[in-house]
Parts: C-alpha cells; sequence; structure tokens
C-alpha cells in the first residue's frame, strides 16, 4: 500500500511540476530552468525506454542484467547530458558517478522487496502443505 | 464450498460442478481439473508417451527444443513452450524464465543465492532459476489461492 501511494505521489508531483512549468514557458518563455526540467523529463523518458528493451533482451543472472543496465544508462546519460551542457570535458565521470548513486539505493530496496516477497511465497507454500497434511 | 464424493460402480469418474456464478475461483477450480485429465504427447527415447500435465513438475526449452520434466524422468515435445503458457494459465503452470514454465504444485519453496539470483527448489529436489521479473507472477497465483 505505501509502494502504490509513493508511486502515485511521484506521477502526480510530475504532472504538476510539467503543468506549472508549461505555463511558466508560455508567460516567460524558455529559460534556462524551465528547460532543465524539460530536459529531465526527456532524459526519464529515454531511460525508462532503455530499461525497458534492456529487461526484455538480458538473461537470468540479476548482476549481469543490472551491470548491462548500469552502462547503457550511464552511456546514454552522458551523451544526453554532454549534448544539453550538463557536463563538460573535465566532468564527463559525473554521469557514471550520478547513475551508480541511483542504481545502488534501487538495487539495495529491491533486495529488500525480493526478501520480503520470498518470505511470503515460503509461508504461502508451507500453509499449503500444512492444510493438504490436514486434509 | 461443500464437497460430495459417491461410489457408482461401471461408471467413468465425473465431476460434476455446482455454482452460484461463474466467478474467476470457479473458473480456476474447472481449469485444475481438467488439468488433471490432460495429457501432452512426449518422446523419451525413441517412444512417444501420454504425460500427465498435473505430472509435470517443469517445462524448459534447450537448444530450442522443449523438455518435460516429471519427478524422474524427461520427455522431449513438439509444442512450443509459449503454447503450453498459453493453454495452461489458469492450471498454475507459469513462466519462471525466458527458457522455463514451472507447475506450482510442485514447489517447495524459494530462496536468494548469494548472487542475487533466485533458485526455486521443487518437491523432488531439483533446483530452477527464477528470473526477478515473474517473482511477482508466483506471489500473485499465492495469493489468489489465499482468498480461495
Amino acid at each position: 500500500m505505501l509502494k502504490e501511494i509513493l508511486k502515485k505521489t511521484l506521477i502526480f508531483a510530475a504532472i504538476i511540476i510539467l503543468v506549472v512549468f508549461s505555463f511558466s514557458l508560455l508567460a516567460v518563455g524558455m529559460k534556462p530552468e524551465i528547460m532543465l526540467v524539460f530536459e529531465i523529463f526527456i532524459l526519464s523518458f529515454f531511460v525508462t525506454v532503455i530499461q525497458y528493451f534492456v529487461k526484455q533482451v538480458i538473461s537470468n543472472y540479476f548482476f549481469i542484467n543490472i551491470m548491462i543496465e548500469y552502462v547503457s544508462v550511464s552511456v546514454f546519460v552522458f551523451l544526453f547530458g554532454y549534448f544539453v551542457g550538463w557536463f563538460i570535458k573535465s566532468n564527463w565521470w559525473m554521469a557514471f558517478v550520478y547513475v551508480a548513486i541511483i542504481y545502488a539505493t534501487a538495487y539495495f530496496l529491491d533486495m529488500a522487496v525480493v526478501k520480503r516477497d520470498i518470505n511470503y511465497i515460503n509461508a504461502q507454500l508451507e500453509r499449503r502443505r500444512n492444510n493438504e497434511k490436514i486434509e | 464450498m461443500e464437497i460430495k464424493t459417491r461410489q457408482i460402480k461401471d461408471k467413468p469418474l465425473t465431476i460434476i460442478i455446482e455454482y452460484p456464478i461463474l466467478d474467476t475461483k470457479t473458473k480456476r477450480l474447472i481449469k485444475k481439473i481438467e488439468a488433471l485429465d490432460f495429457v501432452v504427447s512426449g518422446n523419451s527415447n525413441g517412444k512417444v508417451f501420454q504425460v500427465h500435465i498435473s505430472d509435470i513438475y517443469y517445462m524448459e526449452t534447450v537448444e530450442r527444443k522443449t523438455f518435460l520434466y516429471t519427478k524422474d524422468e524427461v520427455y522431449m515435445t513438439d509444442k512450443k513452450l509459449y503454447e503450453f503458457e498459453e493453454m495452461f494459465r489458469e492450471t498454475g503452470i507459469i513462466r519462471i524464465s525466458k527458457s522455463c514454465l514451472m507447475n506450482m504444485d510442485m514447489l517447495y519453496s524459494i530462496k536468494q543465492l548469494m548472487n542475487s539470483q533466485l533458485e526455486a527448489t521443487l518437491l523432488n529436489g531439483e533446483k530452477l532459476i527464477v528470473a526477478r521479473t515473474y517473482l511477482k507472477s508466483i506471489k500473485n497465483i499465492l495469493k489468489e489461492d489465499v482468498r480461495c
């Protein structure tokens, strides 16, 4: 339930930001801070597309999957950031650091969720076996 | 749910299901019973066998060939994995990776390995790798069982 609430909160916040900055764009034109917001949305869209396609292609090995995904996303963030002027020649490695921090957080969150799901599954299997014994 | 059984000699096994509405629970029950009687042709050492779907522990594709695994036998079949997935969607046979379907009735436990992979142990002790993407579908089937 908390996950669902958080998800809806983030979607709602994203819609608010998009609407507010769209109005700002119409009112005052393309200022750097307005452009940054739209760039983040474009980046998020393409990163989601990359993640979707990487998941379709790769295998059961979670660690390999996450490394392939990390490298693909980092390269994209680096190219996108370089193109829109977020990174310059001396700090190009920042893209890989930003993405690594996000992926490390996501990895540990995922571990916790999977552990909870496994505990639930094993408890239900145990309950099912006990019911069969009673019958 | 009320279960009544009676023996009638010289008649084939007959199951009658009476329901007030044909809901998901009833449909799943019907599919489960149908699966008990469903047979698949499998090939082992050049001989063709009829394998009951309820005896299958898991199905796997190896080098474009599909294999059916029972408690102690392995059979090869002409059908593709996705065909089995569509046929037996409601019967507890679910996809656990790109190349494997597992019979939920044969699942003993699941654990996470040191390398973050997920491993399912079946009732006969065999171990299968479960892709994280499909963990939710295992959980959902068990959730539905609780609701029933």
